[in-house]
């Protein structure tokens, strides 16, 4: 297993030519790196004024930090997390918009711990069939704007960018416990507010 | 639904625990139990297990085909870098390619 792997050489490679100040390395980076950094930066920010500062304070963060990047991970999965941390600082200054309570869109039980109304069907199979793959990626997206921003916020860091619950515990300043509350809610009303998306598409 | 100790509602607000094995034996047992009564609550166990794969796919296209970073955040970038001191000179000049087309 001595075969070099061309991606680590490049990083390498990137990281000793930033580390000697070479301007055109700044460059690269931010031309190799920018479009995916700014992909998640949309998803924390709707305003996409907000999602390029972030990426830009990003950046920022990663340049005056270059000298402790130790190299064990991958340099994109380096700057990913700090653009994660970027786009939450943003998200912490702006106010929030009215949103509905998260409530609203978990399911319903009786007083005997029956469902109001159960799942009846199991779609989890069904759904390539009827909705297109590429329409569900933009149903579910549309849906996961719509969850309290508390609530999209945990289900982006642990769902979509990959964070475990710790490092989200910790980006966010809250318990484990909190996250993995907030998790299964958010979950849970994705499933509700999903589930009556199929339901009218079929109907 | 089910005859078990375990209410739906119960069954619902324990999923993510049960499925990240984060259950000691007995709830687990019993779980299952209600499980293996209950086909409403099978059905709300995959449809969740699909949300949340649902939810990693939503986003892949992004991983696999990112946006085009705009040419003016890229000059922004680097002249803020070039006014913190990080750097001598104008970083961004002498590259006038275009956008990419995503």
């Amino acid at each position: 297993m001595t075969t070099p792997q061309p991606v680590e050489d490049a990083d390498a490679r990137l990281i000793a030519a930033l580390r000697a100040g070479d301007e055109a390395a700044f460059e690269e980076l931010v031309r190799e790196n920018g479009g995916r950094m700014l992909a998640v930066a949309r998803r924390f920010l709707p305003r996409e004024d907000d999602a390029q500062d972030a990426v830009q304070d990003a950046f920022l963060s990663a340049f005056r930090a270059f000298d402790r990047f130790d190299g064990k991970s991958r340099l994109s999965t380096w700057l990913h997390r700090i653009v994660v941390n970027a786009a939450l600082m943003k998200l912490r200054t702006r106010r929030r918009k009215p949103e509905r309570s998260i409530e609203d869109y978990l399911p319903a039980y009786r007083s005997d711990g029956h469902p109001t109304n159960p799942a009846l069907i199991d779609w989890s199979e069904s759904i390539p069939d009827t909705v297109h793959r590429m329409d569900v990626a933009a149903m579910v997206r549309a849906q996961i704007e719509e969850l309290p921003e508390t609530y999209r916020t945990v289900l982006l860091l642990r769902d979509i960018e990959g964070l475990d619950t710790q490092e989200a515990a910790e980006m966010l300043g809250i318990t484990v416990n909190a996250v993995k509350t907030r998790l299964h809610r958010a979950r849970q009303a994705l499933r509700e507010m999903l589930e009556q998306r199929l339901r009218e598409v079929a109907a | 639904m089910s005859d078990c100790h375990l209410t739906c509602r119960e069954i619902a607000d324990f999923l993510m625990a049960y499925l990240d094995g984060d259950m000691e034996a007995d709830r687990r047992a019993e779980f299952e139990r209600h499980l293996g009564a209950c086909p409403p609550c099978v059905n709300y166990l995959r449809t969740y297990q699909r949300v949340v794969e649902m939810a990693r796919a939503s986003h892949q296209c992004d991983a696999m085909r990112p946006p085009p970073v705009p040419e003016q955040l890229v000059k922004a970038i680097l002249a803020a870098r070039g006014a913190s001191g990080g750097a001598a000179g104008d970083a961004g000049s002498g590259n006038n390619s275009p956008p990419c087309k995503g």
